[in-house]
C-alpha cells in the first residue's frame, strides 16, 4: 500500500470522526442555527464517503487483475445457427468511480455552502441587533 | 478537457468561495467563535489548493519538484481533514460550554 493510499484512508476515517462531532452540535443548537447546521450536518459523511470511493478506485488501479470487471454473454441460437456476443468490461468501471468521486465532493460542497450561507446571514442579523452594522 | 478536470475546476471555485464566506463570518462574530471559524477558513483554502491540484494532475502533470503530485493531493486533503474536525470540535466545545451556562 503507497503512501498516498494510507493517507486516504485515514482522511476517510478522520471524515467520519467529524461528521459524528457535526452531529453532537446539531443536536446541541435550535432554531435557526439548527436550520444551518441540518445542511453542513450530511455534508462531512458525504465527504468521507467521496474519499472512501477514492480508496476503492486507488485500489481498483493498482491491484487490477488480467480479468474483466464485469462480464456478460448472449447465446442467441437461430434454428442450427448459433450467435455468441460477449460484453467485457474492464477499465471503464474504475474511470466512473473517478467521477462519481469529484460528483461527491462537488455535493460535499454545495452542502457545505448551502450551510454556510445560513449562518452568515444569521451572524449578520446578529451583527445589526447588537448595533454594530 | 476530462469530466474529472471540469469537475475539479468547478470544486476550486466552491471552495474558494467556502473560504470567503468563512471570511465574511469572521468578521461579524469575535472571540472564541471567531477563532473556531478560522479553522475553517484556512480548512477551505487548503480544499481549494487539494482540488487545483487535481485539475492540474488530470492535465497530465505527475510531479512537482520530484514529489508526486497525487500524494501532495492527498496530503492537502488530510490537512483540510483535519482542521475541519479541530474547527469542528472547537465550535462543539464552544455551544457546549454556552448551554451549559444557559442550563445554570
Amino acid at each position: 500500500m503507497t503512501a498516498a493510499n494510507l493517507l486516504a484512508i485515514i482522511v476517510t476515517v478522520v471524515g467520519i470522526a467529524a461528521a459524528l462531532i457535526a452531529r453532537k452540535t446539531w443536536l446541541l443548537v435550535e432554531d435557526d442555527l439548527a436550520d444551518s447546521w441540518r445542511w453542513i450536518l450530511p455534508s462531512v459523511p458525504v465527504y468521507a464517503i467521496s474519499f472512501a470511493i477514492l480508496v476503492v478506485h486507488n485500489l481498483l488501479q493498482k491491484y487490477a487483475v488480467p480479468q474483466p470487471v464485469f462480464s456478460l454473454a448472449f447465446s442467441v441460437s437461430l434454428i442450427k445457427k448459433q450467435a455468441m456476443l460477449t460484453i467485457k468490461i474492464w477499465e471503464p468501471i474504475i474511470l466512473v468511480l473517478k467521477n462519481i468521486q469529484v460528483l461527491v465532493e462537488l455535493l460535499f460542497l454545495i452542502l457545505v455552502l448551502i450551510g454556510l450561507i445560513r449562518q452568515y446571514r444569521l451572524f449578520q442579523e446578529l451583527y445589526r441587533k447588537q448595533g454594530r452594522g | 478537457m476530462s469530466f474529472v478536470m471540469f469537475a475539479a475546476i468547478i470544486n476550486f471555485f466552491l471552495a474558494s468561495l467556502a473560504a470567503l464566506i468563512s471570511f465574511g463570518i469572521i468578521r461579524k462574530v469575535t472571540g472564541d467563535l471567531a477563532l473556531s471559524w478560522r479553522y475553517s477558513f484556512i480548512a477551505f483554502q487548503i480544499l481549494a489548493l487539494s482540488t487545483l491540484l487535481t485539475a492540474i494532475y488530470e492535465l497530465g502533470i505527475r510531479s512537482v519538484a520530484g514529489i508526486s503530485l497525487q500524494l501532495l493531493t492527498y496530503i492537502s486533503h488530510f490537512v483540510f481533514v483535519i482542521l475541519a474536525f479541530f474547527g469542528l470540535l472547537y465550535q462543539y466545545r464552544i455551544l457546549k460550554g454556552l448551554t451549559d451556562r444557559g442550563v445554570k
